[in-house]
């Protein structure tokens, strides 16, 4: 597979990534993430028990939804390599919300001879909650 | 109020050999098609030395000895806020890598907000290359517990 890499001279500040729409999060997932990190707390995929907690029904782990944002970011951001990323959590996902991504160029800089780009991003359900704020630094050398 | 003495405490550091079924497993969940992930000779096309972890797959070791990390501490998962997270990330760690991380309390400061008084903990956990010695990572995590 042939993969198209960035020239850091393409970059500039305001440009947008392409927004992604996900799939649903399914409870096949919730429940393949719970077993892929370890994290076995069971508002992720025991209904009841997610209720009893005051919860509508299970909700998504907040560092799944951090692998997706950091996902959606290296898949754009072909060539480059990460070198920070950042993420607050602002409202729950539930089982079964689709999230889209949407991102931009927040700053393009040069420090030490290398060349770095800072990009935004935003989480937001199909009702537009917004679910979450990532942010990366990434690095070009070219 | 949590007790400030865990301020610079420091958690017994932990090792860990990065299997590739653990990587493939984990890009599965997270719905990551990249074949770099599922694919050692994929990999090694785009420059890989083996099949390398996702950014996030230091998670479950942001928490050294995570079973006992909130019991040491003393929170209650009913007081518990997740404040965010940060990574640095300082060379590409690949499967067969066996990395020795550990986590301490970097600080705790209590502010107070609509919700009243709260303390804020920040917890570091800093991974590197048992072989090369190398630093991999650092995590850094934010938890809010409120009083």
């Amino acid at each position: 597979m042939s993969v198209k890499k960035f020239n850091f001279e393409e970059f500039s500040e305001g440009i947008e990534l392409p927004e992604v729409k996900n799939n649903p999060i399914t409870r096949v997932q919730l429940i393949d993430y719970a077993s892929a990190s370890g994290d076995y707390n069971l508002l992720h995929f025991d209904e009841s028990f997610a209720k009893k907690a005051g919860l509508k029904g299970c909700i998504a782990h907040g560092m799944l939804q951090a692998g997706m944002i950091s996902s959606y970011i290296l898949n754009w951001a072909k060539g480059g390599i990460l070198r920070n990323f950042k993420i607050r959590f602002l409202d729950v996902v539930n089982e079964n919300d689709i999230l889209t991504f949407k991102g931009k160029i927040v700053n393009k800089y040069q420090e030490n001879n290398e060349n770095f780009i800072e990009i935004s991003v935003v989480s937001k359900t199909q009702e537009n909650r917004i679910t979450s704020q990532g942010s990366a630094i990434i690095a070009f050398i070219s | 109020m949590l007790d400030r003495n865990f301020i610079g405490y420091e958690f017994e550091p932990s090792e860990v050999t990065i299997q590739s079924y653990q990587i493939t497993q984990f890009a599965n969940a997270i719905r990551d098609t990249n074949p770099i992930y599922y694919d050692l000779n994929e990999a090694k096309a785009q420059g890989f030395e083996d099949i390398p972890v996702p950014p996030t797959f230091f998670a479950r070791m942001s928490y050294s000895g995570e079973k006992n990390f909130y019991a040491t501490l003393g929170i209650d998962f009913k007081k518990l806020l997740d404040g965010g997270k940060e990574y640095n990330y300082y060379s590409q760690c690949v499967a067969g890598d066996t990395l020795v991380y550990q986590t301490k309390v970097e600080n705790i400061v209590e502010k107070e907000g609509k919700r009243g008084k709260m303390d804020i903990i920040s917890v570091v956990t800093q991974g590197k290359n048992k072989d090369t010695n190398v630093k991999v990572f650092d995590a850094t995590i934010t938890l809010i517990v409120f009083h």
